[in-house]
């Protein structure tokens, strides 16, 4: 695994805003627009950790979540969503999710986020 | 005296009473003590005018007659026992000297029962006496049978007709109860059947409810979802530029502020779009409709959207001078207005906008074509749903997601239709439609 982040986020300005706070961190970080390029970058990048949308123009953020964790389960999933219903929450949590943070969310408790489980790998 | 000789096995006849009629008084004293002797009850009279008046007054169980009497003759005294109704029944038999067959056929005619002719034979008198006692016994017996079965006739007849009534009583109520009953059943199908379209209104009206219910629900979860995107952004960005440990350039400051103020925008936007189409869905909001100069409208939103001088934007005009469209003037405007600012978005540097008005026969149509990259025919179907945004270019999607589902609902409401028209790579064309105003020409 390598300790680089993959933001998988359809809003592009979101996927900018994280990337940008990353990088400025010195922490490497890649983005994708649909589900199935997450992937596909997943595979290439074999990434530590995965920031992921639910709502995603292509694959939902559950399934793509199912997906990256049949591969590698050891990656991070951390679910960045504007939908905060609980159903979305227990679907995450069987599809192997890790993590959630909730938008809006604060740019600092997700940089947080981040540093705590690439430490604590 | 009587029991003297009540020698006689007859016993029946011993209480017997007999009237003796004879106006020998010989005759009378002879065949009186042998009656007696026999154990009869005797009552003699020497005159037919006497008989009569003792077999009124004794009512003799029978009634020996002679035939010939002064004053007045056995047949005269006959006739009148038997025309009153108290000596009727009591039998005669006539003694006579008289041989005649007539005599003998009138005293039958009279009501006599029998004759005995003179010289009396005793045993004959008896016998025929112990007979007609007999007979007159058996008659009464008969008769009491007759009047015992009368009675009992009579009860039976009044059981009879007892259980009749009660029978028709019985068929009278239950006529009148199925008649109730039909009624009733009648009445309860009606409130059934009422109930029934009751209730299928309530589930009608339920399922309804239930849709609206599903679609503000629907509505409230991508609204908060599309409004937490530019915030997101905002805020996101907004704590970067704030962040210490982050030594930014003036540029980049510079980059993210505009940022800022761009996302600000599109959350103004969005809400603005969002208040409209809830005012729309809800229909609290009913649009006056009147006929409208359809040119005007759309030179008005050219007008406002501050294009350079230059822009090639052209409007094509071919409906008639006087035909105007029905509808509410400002919100066609406002498709209008969503539909070139989408053209707008996605049309580059050397792209144009076409605008094309025509009439057909009951409808305006307006056609706004663009030069930009198209759309998608499986993008086409989804295009007016809410919140649906095509991905340009560089995956980076614009606008609200909103501005062709409010069109697309101002148009539906005005009775009109709207469509579009793209082969991906050439550009787009949306069309509306608007009722066209009656004229009489």
């Amino acid at each position: 695994m390598n300790d680089t982040v993959l933001v998988i986020e359809d809003e592009v300005i979101i996927g900018e805003l994280v990337k940008f706070n990353l990088m400025m961190r010195k922490i490497k970080c890649s983005i994708a627009t649909t589900g199935q390029e997450g992937i596909e970058m997943f595979e290439s990048l074999n990434p530590s950790i995965v920031l992921l949308d639910i709502r995603l123009p292509d694959i939902d953020g559950w399934d793509v979540c199912k997906k990256i964790k049949q591969k590698n389960p050891d990656s991070v999933v951390i679910f960045m969503t504007a939908a905060t219903q609980l159903k979305d929450r227990e679907i995450a949590e069987k599809m192997g999710a890790d993590d959630f943070i909730e938008k809006p969310f604060d740019v600092n408790d997700l940089i947080s986020m981040v540093n705590k489980y690439r430490i604590s790998r | 005296m009587n029991n003297e000789f009540n020698t006689d096995s007859t016993s029946h006849s011993t209480s017997a009473t007999i009237l003796i009629i004879d106006d020998q008084p010989k005759n009378l004293a002879v065949i009186g003590d042998y009656l007696m002797k026999c154990g009869f009850t005797v009552i003699v009279s020497q005159t037919g005018e006497g008989g009569l008046w003792r077999a009124k007054r004794f009512k003799p169980d029978l009634i020996l007659l002679d035939i010939l009497m002064p004053d007045m003759d056995g047949f005269e005294t006959c006739r009148r026992l038997k025309a009153d109704e108290s000596t009727r029944s009591i039998p005669v038999i006539f003694m006579t000297a008289l041989t005649g067959v007539e005599d003998k056929v009138k005293g039958f005619e009279l009501g006599g029962v029998d004759y005995i002719t003179k010289p009396i034979e005793y045993e004959e008198v008896l016998a025929r006496i112990k007979t007609h006692l007999q007979i007159v016994n058996q008659k009464k017996q008969l008769e009491i049978q007759a009047s015992h079965l009368e009675k009992i006739n009579a009860q039976l007849n009044k059981e009879i007709s007892t259980r009749k009534a009660a029978q028709s009583e019985l068929k009278k109520l239950n006529e009148e109860l199925e008649h109730r009953i039909g009624i009733r059943t009648e009445e309860l199908s009606k409130i059934a059947e009422r109930l029934r379209l009751t209730n299928v209104e309530l589930q009608k009206a339920n399922s309804e409810l239930r849709k609206i219910d599903d679609i503000k629900t629907e509505f409230v979860a991508l609204a908060s979802h599309e409004l937490r995107t530019p915030l997101t952004s905002i805020l996101g960005y907004a704590q970067t530029l704030a962040a210490s440990d982050l030594h930014l350039d003036n540029s980049t400051r510079a980059d993210i502020l505009s940022v800022i103020v761009s996302e600000s925008k599109r959350l103004a936007s969005l809400i603005g779009n969002l208040l409209d189409i809830s005012k729309i869905e809800t229909r609290n909001f009913r649009f006056k409709t009147e006929p409208f100069d359809i040119s005007d409208v759309i030179n008005e939103v050219i007008s406002a959207l501050n294009l350079p001088a230059n822009f090639p934007l052209v409007v094509h005009n071919a409906i008639s001078k006087n035909c105007r469209a029905v509808g509410n003037k400002d919100q066609t405007g406002q498709v209008i207005r969503n539909i070139l600012d989408n053209a707008l978005r996605y049309v580059n540097e050397n792209g144009k906008i076409t605008i094309n008005v025509n009439e057909t026969e009951d409808f305006i149509r307006v056609g706004i074509s663009d030069t930009g990259p198209g759309i998608k025919p499986e993008e086409q179907k989804k295009i007016f749903d809410k919140f649906y945004r095509i991905r340009d270019e560089k995956k980076r999607s614009i606008g609200s997601g909103l501005g062709l589902s409010i069109a697309s609902k101002i148009i539906a409401s005005q009775g009109g239709q709207i469509w579009v028209e793209s082969m991906y790579g050439e550009g787009a064309t949306f069309y509306f439609t608007l009722p066209k105003e009656i004229c009489d020409e």
